[in-house]
């Protein structure tokens, strides 16, 4: 049985802490800046760089969070695409609006923390990042910045260290992976208006 | 031998046990200082030594369970189960030496994941095996993608280009089922809850025999730190071989200290009420004494440990030894002026019958393959001639003055006048209601051969395992698929051919689960098939994937890696859970086993044991159905054998007494089915140990009957009856509040036969003037 934790190896795990206070006073402010709005949407672009491929996968689209729901990410070029992760799966939602569950996590509780890490990322919980990640605050000219260096030995497997910047928002993620991958996401603009979802996002966290 | 000589001889003897008793004493003192006890229900039912293959199955089986100790802590918010879980162990870890934790290694993690990774191409899931050739390639283009475009790493545990549809990951989540980690803690979700397992090894690996339950006490005291940290409401649960066999010792220790001592202090009442002497009452203790002593050291020599329920059941013997001294001194009493060397010389034939037709009744119960009632039948055969021993060469040593006279001897044995005489009209009536009562109770009689009758585990340890294996899906040990081979690849691939089929009877929810080797090492044919099938989908991803990005994204044609072998995988860390189910080679095949869980009552147990009648070199082994089989059938056997018995005493008695020997064995006839219809209008089942204790009943019963015809109205004999019977129903009653439904039933058989008998006896009692 022992081997079935491996699953928390692809599984991205991050475990919801109740929330621990940021102890450093650098990323108390840092924290105190962001927006703690219920739902963000903005603009993405993002850049892979991946072992086996000459060049980088560049993407874009928008995104939506909702702190209740979780993350709807669209892309819109080159692929449309769209995954919604919401609490309990990993949908992959084609041109035609048909849904695919792509991980049902009902029964192992992995979604929601996937889910978890990803909209922390977003909004920048350092509370919730500060579980998993040691976090370190940058030099920055303008806004903040953090590196973040996964502690969890699950995460270390996916990995190697994460930067975060941005100033009431996070701007860019950076992302290094164990596997020797790489991606940046910059995100622009971010917008915490209208509050609500629209019927039309709402439906896709059903 | 002349008279002189024979005056020499008592002494050298006596001295002879004397040194004998010595040694025992050491012995005792030395076993009882590290017992060698036996817990394990399992070793008192024959073994399969006609089947090695089942044998090391079952061996393998039982080892991999008998040190493991699994908690469960579950509550409705992870938090609180996170907290409790950690205050739970830290309150284990707290005290060195019960139970270690058995953690999860992240390098045992990598070992497997390093092990399987050159492989990887050759690993699929039912599900995808047999979604794969119908899929559309495009499609899983599009979805390949979707994922490389995701956010976050688009690799899984290998990189994008060498598993482009992530199989490997589904093939790794299939395993882990349910199961995760989460705050370094096992966790999985159930029944709306969050639940945190934690696995211990026991370290004790013998237990004391004084009543306590370490392991139970710490981990109720782990449960209460784990509450308080919860802060919240949190169930706990727990189970395991070491907590069973805690609780038998425990319960055992007040069985065997309740029945003994008990039966101890009623034959010392009985003793002083009859004799009104110290003296008297210590030789009794001493002649019992020695003799538990010698069952427990004859036992312990012949078998290397005591089984528990040997020693529960040997504690009733103090009910049947006390019966040489009392003669000695019931006739003592009665001849006070005759030396007690002679008045032994005149008994010893008597007291030498009544040892030897008692151990023969003892070692009957022996006749039965079943080492548990072996060991029985030698502790008491053991315990009966140590005291007989005691009695005939200390006893005139050591007793310096007869017995007084005492009304309560004087009133018992003056009652024999008096007992009513079953003949005549009245004498029908009251045979007629015993026959109604026989023909109503049998009528109710319940016949149960199921192996639950030996087990009597705490019924809250039973409901908190019973709530372990609906969470985790514990597979069972008593029914599984024993599959043999001439090779290991063609064993691997009968399992294959098994796990199929109970991998559609898991799809439409029949099955909980299965557990097979091959589930983790597939044979070397299927390596190869679902590489095959894999392959060519996955390279027409990579090309169209590539042609869409710009990208050459084919992989090199590496030559086949090596195919996982059984040898290496079972060196894995991973696989030591599963080397229970490898049996290796035994008598030129190999063998494993394929365990199932979920099975219930409900489960249809006929359907399973026909799939293996399908497919070769599989077996379906029920270990609850065969033993039940084999106890019903040794009722059955051990039935015609006391039929049997009565006839040979039948004859006997008309040998010696005539027409007039019904008057003898009459009383037992119908004691022994009034006792057993007693069972039926009680409710309790009729089993293997009702019928051993009607064995043992003819053997005691019928010597009253004798005695009462061979002493006819002679009220010391009748004396002796009443005092031995009163101490042997004061035994068996005891035995009968034993948590142990077998020793229950054979005590109450007894309680009720020897009861009956004890009354029935004088009613059909011959006139004096016949």
């Amino acid at each position: 049985m022992a081997i079935r934790l491996l699953l928390t190896l692809f599984a991205l795990w991050v475990v919801p802490v109740p929330a621990a206070e940021a102890t450093d006073p650098a990323l108390a402010e840092i924290s105190a800046q962001l927006s703690s709005s219920a739902v963000l949407r903005g603009q993405f672009q993002q850049s892979k760089q991946i072992e086996g491929f000459r060049n980088p996968l560049r993407s874009s689209g928008r995104l939506v969070m909702a702190r209740e729901h979780g993350v709807i990410w669209e892309t819109q070029s080159p692929f449309p695409s769209t995954i919604v992760l919401s609490q309990d799966q990993l949908l992959s939602v084609d041109t035609q609006g048909n849904a695919k569950v792509l991980l049902s996590g009902a029964d192992s509780g992995a979604m929601g923390a996937v889910h978890g890490l990803l909209m922390a990322l977003i909004v920048g919980d350092f509370a919730q990042l500060s579980a998993q990640f040691a976090i370190e605050v940058q030099p920055s000219d303008q806004g903040w910045a953090l590196l973040l260096t996964p502690t969890d030995p699950a995460l270390q497997q996916a990995f190697a260290q994460i930067e975060l910047s941005g100033d009431e928002f996070v701007r860019q993620v950076r992302m290094r992976e164990s596997s020797g991958d790489r991606s940046v996401i910059d995100f622009g603009e971010l917008q915490t208006l209208p509050e609500q979802l629209s019927a039309a996002e709402a439906q896709l966290f059903d | 031998m002349t008279s002189s000589q024979r005056q020499r001889v008592w002494p050298i003897l006596a001295l002879v046990w004397a040194a004998l008793v010595l040694a025992l004493t050491w012995q005792q003192v030395t076993f009882w200082r590290a017992p060698a006890l036996d817990t394990d229900v399992m070793a008192l039912l024959p073994g399969e030594a006609q089947d090695s293959l089942l044998a090391t199955a079952s061996e393998q089986i039982a080892a991999s369970a008998t040190r493991q100790v699994v908690v469960l802590v579950g509550g409705a918010e992870w938090a609180q189960v996170g907290a409790a879980a950690q205050a739970f162990d830290q309150t284990v870890a707290a005290e060195p030496g019960a139970l270690s934790p058995q953690a999860l290694e992240p390098k045992a993690l990598n070992e497997a994941l390093d092990y399987y990774r050159p492989q990887q191409i050759a690993l699929l899931t039912p599900q995808q095996r047999q979604q794969l050739p119908d899929s559309d390639v495009a499609e899983l283009t599009q979805s390949s993608l979707a994922r490389l475009y995701a956010p976050g790493p688009s690799g899984g545990l290998v990189s994008w280009r060498d598993d482009p549809l992530n199989l490997w990951s589904a093939w790794w989540q299939e395993r882990a089922g349910a199961i995760g980690l989460r705050d370094g803690l096992v966790a999985l979700q159930a029944d709306d809850k969050h639940w945190a397992v934690l696995r211990y090894e026991s370290l004790q690996s013998a237990f004391r025999f004084d009543g306590s339950e370490h392991i139970a006490d710490l981990l109720a005291r782990a449960g209460a730190a784990a509450t308080v940290a919860s802060q919240g409401s949190i169930e706990i649960v727990h189970g395991g071989v070491p907590l069973h066999a805690e609780a038998a010792a425990a319960r055992a220790n007040w069985e065997v200290n309740t029945i003994g001592l008990g039966s101890l202090a009623a034959v010392v009442l009985l003793v002083w009420c009859a004799f009104r002497r110290l003296r008297p009452l210590l030789l009794v203790a001493l002649s019992l004494g020695i003799g538990m002593a010698a069952g427990v050291a004859v036992t312990a020599l012949l078998y290397g440990q005591v089984h528990l329920l040997t020693l529960i059941f040997g504690a009733s013997l103090v009910g049947v030894a006390e019966d040489y001294g009392i003669h000695y001194y019931a006739s003592r009493q009665r001849s006070p002026e005759q030396p007690p060397r002679s008045m032994m010389r005149h008994l010893l034939p008597g007291l030498a019958l009544a040892l030897v037709t008692s151990v023969l009744a003892y070692l009957a119960l022996g006749l039965a393959p079943f080492p548990g009632l072996r060991q029985m039948a030698v502790f008491s055969a053991a315990g009966l001639t140590a005291a007989f021993l005691t009695v005939v060469l200390w006893f005139p040593w050591l007793d310096r003055a007869a017995p007084r006279r005492s009304g309560f001897a004087e009133a018992i044995a003056g009652s024999l006048q008096r007992w009513p005489r079953i003949r005549g009209r009245r004498g029908l009536v009251v045979m007629l209601g015993l026959l109604l009562i026989i023909g109503g109770g049998l009528a109710q009689l319940r016949v149960d051969d199921s192996l639950r009758s030996l087990r009597s585990s705490p019924p809250d340890l039973l409901a908190s395992e019973q709530a372990i294996a609906s969470v985790l899906g514990l597979p069972s040990p008593a029914q599984f698929y024993l599959i043999q081979a001439t090779d290991e690849q063609e064993l691997l691939q009968r399992e294959e051919a098994l796990t199929d089929v109970l991998q559609s009877l898991v799809d439409e929810g029949e099955l909980a689960g299965f557990e097979a080797v091959s589930q983790w090492l597939p044979s070397i044919a299927r390596q190869r098939a679902d590489a095959a099938l894999r392959l060519p989908i996955e390279n027409e991803v990579r090309a169209q994937a590539g042609a869409l990005l710009g990208e050459h994204l084919s992989v090199p044609v590496s030559d086949q890696a090596e195919p996982l072998q059984p040898a290496d995988w079972l060196q894995l860390q991973i696989a030591e859970p599963l080397r229970a189910l490898w049996l290796g080679v035994i008598d030129g095949q190999q063998g494993s086993v394929v365990m199932l869980s979920g099975l219930s009552r409900d489960s249809d147990l006929d359907a399973l044991a026909s799939i293996a009648t399908e497919l070769e070199g599989v077996r379906w082994v029920n270990r609850s159905a065969e033993i039940g089989g084999l106890l019903g059938h040794y009722r059955e056997m051990m039935t015609g054998l006391a039929l049997l018995g009565y006839l040979a005493v039948a004859m006997a008695l008309q040998w010696r007494f005539g027409r007039r020997a019904w008057r003898a064995l009459l009383p037992t006839a119908l004691a022994a089915l009034l006792s057993v219809a007693l069972l039926g209008w009680i409710g309790e089942p009729f089993q293997l140990f009702s019928v051993l204790a009607q064995l043992l009943l003819l053997g005691i019963g019928v010597d009253y009957g004798i005695f009462l015809f061979e002493h006819r109205e002679d009220p010391a004999s009748w004396l002796a009856i009443n005092v031995g019977a009163a101490s042997t129903l004061l035994a068996f009653g005891l035995l009968s509040l034993s948590t142990t439904p077998a020793l229950r039933s054979f005590g109450l058989s007894l309680l009720f036969g020897i009861a009956l008998v004890w009354m029935l006896s004088p009613c059909f009692r011959p006139q004096s003037t016949e």
